[in-house]
């Protein structure tokens, strides 16, 4: 990466909790305060912070979305380094908004993004010091575009490893979409339920060692509350938990175990 | 219906399979078409489609995951490099074509319009004389609606490839670019096999391979006419290819005392060298084989003591919108080779039980996105919104077409061009944007939604009219009593003083 | 390189159109999925291992104009005068020519060539001359009828087989090859009068006797030898196998439209 060489580590990083956070799920984004202030960083949150404009962009929308694109890129580009929570979030920051804009901006999206973090990717690279421990078994949900607008697949990976006593069942589809796709989640609602219901099968059929995975993880919050809604719906036990919550409670002084409600692993 | 006395030996008896799917799968594309959200939510629910989703499933589970292998991946390059090549001079490649074609004693045919191509064959198979037609799979003749338009000449059309011949049983339209009967079981192929022969047959695929085999073998001996695809057609020497694996192809170009390949533009290639390169991809997209079995290459009809092949050589070059298409900023989709893969790979086309349910001549991701810019009916440009985004499409793709760009940007075209309908929805979008680009009117909506999931509760909420009614079908809605925490918490968490409006929140280690 | 996109996502706005380059796509294997677990393609045949250059041995025995000028010797090693020479301009130039294929004699291309076409359902049979062939042909045929292509390389083979001239009564159709591609177990073959379509197409058994110099490494190499060909034929074929269908609930299914079987007699090598 040529973005921050080793001597230039950012010290300070803007943490993007996209707008998932504000209105239904707060728990990633707070969890990710917890880990990345246990690595050593100080962590600012800016509070102009709305939205990427993903759901705009996607529904067809696409001058209202950059609207807030640009919003987005004058809200975080003084920082040295943006981590975001969402994989699906930092993908649209990272692929669509140079993409889109014109102008300057593009120009301004480039430079931005090239400093703009996925948060398992970080921690990854820049949190390798964290002392994890979690006895538990999970599977793991390699979102859409964290998978292929980010080509992340090592990094969860490698991350789960370095958590003491946790234990990864891989599930046969983990690179199938979950249904949600946003505004294509109410469109379709049927077909958005059948694909979630393939991965609910798949869940249930996923085991490693004997062992049955206890939580679903995954670095995009709208995509795991999708499936566990939908398990909700159908009476089925799913519990999901976002990767920024699993590593807050398996901190020194976090439970070290997950919380049937993970939700509030980090708000403390 | 009454049919003419049936010239093919394949045919007979066809009166006798029942018809069992539903109107959108229907040999004719309908004109009339219900909305897609209401057909996809049928398709969805068929137990049929459950089946042959998982066996496709099992296909891209097994060839998807992990990306491009080597060589593969520096094969997909060269592709890429090739098809961009001959797009960016399309008209000088097909006038090579034309030449070489004409030289070699093939007639080429140029075609505007879907319907312009159609009367091109009509008027060939009328100058043969020709009573019967034997078909090998392409999908620019179901593009034109060919076999209809012969049948009103009192033409008969045998469909030669496996797949399409089960499809053309039941008047079904070919449900995958490369696999016509993917959405059907071997039980299903039996019923149809067996009404049709009168009499039980052996139900496993072997059995039933065998069977459409000795059915078709006696056609290809009688067909006056042979009318293919074309799946590259090369500029440099006039030669037409086709690929299969049934050989069908091969008896239909060698059999029949014509032969008329009917090619969209961008089928031509410049190079033979670039097969090469193209059909080992094609092969490997389509199917993971090394190569298909067969790859035919056509140069212009028999030549002075030969013994067999065909008389007449026609070429029949579609254009139907695809130079607008060329000079457009989707141009990139013609580079496509028609293998497949985005189908196999795509969760949505997967659950809806295959290509039927999306209305169009091509489904799936490649369907979505040349279907709207053919614009062959209006109803194709909602195609692009019946996708999750997931990118699976673009992954597998061989030639490297962003279908998932493109179904991002036709949607932004499509909604430009909103009917009055939509105007209400731009405008509400438009105030989203305005709304949260100031930091007032987002904490404002986030408020908004607290309160109001506070005096709703969740069930009250799931009845009343909106997008969450929407989300209720099969979801429980989320909890949005959490909106406003972050913040909350943040500011809880902060170590003194408000600050000014736009400070950043911080947390130390 | 960004951060965000570390396992081999380009840079926003690169070059390439729509996407970048690596994003997603895992090119060029240096994306974060090229390294991770593949479990598809490592069983798969490099298709696209052909060399740009033409095998020194392979480019024997293919004349310049082998439809007019069928190959001449009866060794099962003919050699065209003009071989090289054909073939040096298209094949140098063949875009398909970066991956080489591991080089190697005839013998190590007939027997990749063997294992190419068994795994697609062909059978190879090795023969050290035309007489063991013609042998090997016979053995196959039996007193069942034969439709074969008048070719130099049957001339000793056909004897003693009984033929017929329509491929529609034949029980076996007998042909040779202009080339053989041993990565892929393809067959290049070319129409003309002495060669009809029907041949390998019609009968429900295809055998072809090839002489083992034809061989070339991969497939795009077989492409470039039918490329070399002036005239252009009417009719080309390439062939991998037995004729098969994946059209029932994608089963892979044995014996189509084409011949059900493919029998190739290598000659020599
Ligand atoms: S768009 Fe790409 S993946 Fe889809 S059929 Fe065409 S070439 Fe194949």
């Amino acid at each position: 990466m040529s973005g921050a060489g080793e001597d230039a580590a950012p010290r300070t990083v803007a943490l993007f909790a996209s707008c998932a956070a504000d209105l239904a799920a707060p728990g990633p984004a707070l969890a990710a305060l917890r880990v990345l202030a246990a690595a050593g960083l100080r962590v600012e949150v800016p509070e102009a912070q709305t939205c990427c404009g993903q759901v705009g962009l996607n529904s067809g929308h696409r001058e209202p979305a950059k609207r807030l694109m640009r919003r987005w890129i004058e809200v975080f580009e003084p920082y040295d380094a943006v981590v975001g929570v969402s994989g699906s979030c930092v993908a649209t920051v990272f692929h669509q908004f140079a993409r889109v804009l014109d102008g300057e901006w593009r120009g301004r999206a480039e430079r931005v993004a090239a400093r703009t973090w996925e948060f398992t990717r970080f921690v990854h690279d820049r949190a390798d010091g964290l002392d994890l421990e979690l006895d538990t078994c999970v599977t793991w949900h390699d979102s859409c575009h964290m998978l292929r607008s980010l080509g992340e697949k090592s990094a969860p990976r490698q991350v789960l490893g370095r958590v003491r006593g946790l234990t990864l069942a891989e599930a046969a589809d983990n690179e199938v979409c979950c249904g949600f796709g946003g505004t294509f989640a109410l469109k379709y609602p049927e077909l958005s339920c059948a694909m979630a219901d393939g991965k609910l099968d798949d869940f249930a059929a996923t085991r490693s060692g004997g062992r049955t995975p206890e939580q679903v993880v995954s670095a995009d919050a709208t995509c795991l509350l999708h499936l566990s809604l939908r398990a909700q719906a159908r009476g089925l036990p799913l519990r999901t938990v976002h990767i920024a919550e699993l590593l807050a409670a398996a901190l020194p002084g976090g439970p070290r175990s997950l919380p049937a409600d993970a939700r509030d692993g980090a708000a403390t | 219906m009454s049919r003419a006395p049936h010239e093919s030996a394949a045919l007979t008896g066809r009166e006798r399979v029942p018809l069992t799917r539903p109107g959108w799968a229907a040999g004719e594309r309908q004109e009339h078409r219900r909305p897609l959200p209401l057909v996809a939510a049928e398709a969805v629910a068929r137990p049929e489609a459950r089946r042959s989703g998982a066996r496709l499933a099992d296909r891209s589970r097994d060839w998807h995951r992990g990306g491009w292998p080597e060589p593969m991946a520096g094969l997909r390059e060269r592709a890429a490099a090739i098809r961009r090549e001959t797009l960016a001079d399309l008209e000088g490649y097909l006038a090579a074509l034309t030449e070489r074609i004409t030289e070699h004693g093939g007639t080429v045919h140029r075609a505007a319009t879907a319907a312009d191509a159609a009367a091109a064959v009509r008027r060939i198979a009328a100058g043969a004389g020709a009573r019967l037609v034997v078909k090998s799979k392409s999908m620019v003749t179901e593009e034109i609606e060919l076999n209809r338009a012969l049948e009103a000449d009192g033409v008969e059309v045998v469909e030669t490839d496996l797949g399409e011949y089960i499809v053309q049983l039941g008047d079904e339209r070919p449900s995958h670019i490369i696999a016509p009967a993917v959405h059907l079981g071997r039980e299903d192929v039996a019923d149809r096999f067996e009404a049709l022969a009168g009499r039980r047959l052996d139900r496993d695929a072997a059995a039933l391979a065998s069977f459409a085999r000795g059915r078709l073998r006696e056609d290809f001996r009688r067909a006056d006419m042979g009318v293919t695809g074309v799946n590259f057609a090369v500029a440099e020497t006039g030669t037409l290819v086709t690929v299969t694996n049934e050989g069908n192809a091969r008896m239909v170009t060698s059999q029949p005392r014509v032969h008329v390949a009917v090619m969209t533009l961008e089928k031509v290639i410049p190079r033979m060298a670039d097969l090469g390169t193209l059909i080992p991809l094609l092969s490997y997209a389509g199917t993971r084989q090394p190569v298909t079995v067969y790859q035919s290459m056509v140069t212009g009809p028999r030549r002075e003591g030969e013994t067999d092949g065909p008389e007449e050589l026609h070429v029949v070059i579609l254009d139907n919108g695809r130079s607008r298409i060329a000079r457009g900023k989707y141009a990139e989709v013609l580079a496509c080779i028609r293998c497949g893969a985005c189908q196999t790979a795509c969760p949505v086309f997967r659950t809806l039980g295959g290509g039927h349910a999306y209305g169009a001549t091509y489904g799936g991701p490649i369907g979505a996105v040349l279907s709207p810019l053919l614009g062959e009916h209006p109803a194709d440009a909602g195609l692009p919104f019946l996708s999750s985004l997931c990118g699976a499409c673009g992954d597998v793709c061989p030639v490297k077409i962003p279908l998932p760009d493109m179904l991002v940007d036709l949607r932004a075209d499509h909604a430009e061009r909103a009917a009055p309908a939509a105007l209400a929805a731009r405008a509400g979008w438009r105030a989203w944007a305005a709304a949260w680009s100031s930091g007032r009117g987002y904490a404002l909506s986030v408020a908004a939604a607290r309160l109001g999931s506070r005096l709703l509760p969740r069930r009250l909420l799931a009845a009343l009219p909106g997008p969450q009614r929407r989300w209720a079908r099969g979801r429980t809605l989320p909890d949005l009593r959490e909106a406003g925490r972050f913040r909350r918490t943040l500011r809880a968490l902060r170590p003194r003083r408000e600050g000014p409006a736009d400070r950043p929140e911080e947390v130390g280690p | 390189m960004s951060p965000a996109g570390r396992d081999g996502a380009a840079e926003p706005g690169g070059d390439a159109p729509g996407r970048p380059g690596g994003v997603g796509s895992g090119a060029g294997g240096a994306g974060d999925r090229g390294g991770a677990v593949r479990t598809s393609g490592t069983g798969a045949v490099d298709p696209g291992g052909a060399s740009g250059r033409v095998n020194a041995d392979g480019a024997r025995g293919l004349s310049g104009d082998v439809a007019a000028a069928p190959v001449s010797g009866d060794a099962g090693g003919g050699h065209g005068a003009a071989a090289g020479d054909a073939l040096a301009g298209p094949a140098a130039a063949d875009p398909g020519g970066a991956a080489t294929a591991a080089g190697g004699g005839a013998g190590n291309l007939a027997d990749r060539f063997a294992a190419a076409l068994e795994a697609v359902g062909g059978r190879v049979h090795r023969a050290a001359d035309p007489a063991e062939a013609a042998e090997r042909v016979r053995g196959l045929c039996g007193e069942r009828p034969v439709a074969a292509d008048r070719d130099e390389v049957l001339a000793g083979v056909v004897s003693g087989l009984v033929l017929v001239d329509d491929p529609w009564a034949a029980e076996f159709g007998l042909t040779t090859a202009l080339a053989a591609a041993a990565d892929t177990g393809t067959l290049a073959l070319a129409y003309d009068r002495d060669h009809p379509r029907g041949t390998s197409l019609v009968p429900p058994v295809h055998i072809a006797v090839v002489p083992a110099d034809r061989l070339v490494p991969g497939y795009a190499d077989a492409v470039a030898r039918l490329a070399a060909l002036r005239p252009v034929p009417s009719g080309m074929q390439m062939i991998s196998g037995p004729s098969s269908s994946g059209d029932i609930e994608m089963e892979l299914v044995r014996g189509m439209h084409g011949p059900l079987a493919l029998h190739v007699v290598l000659v020599g090598g």
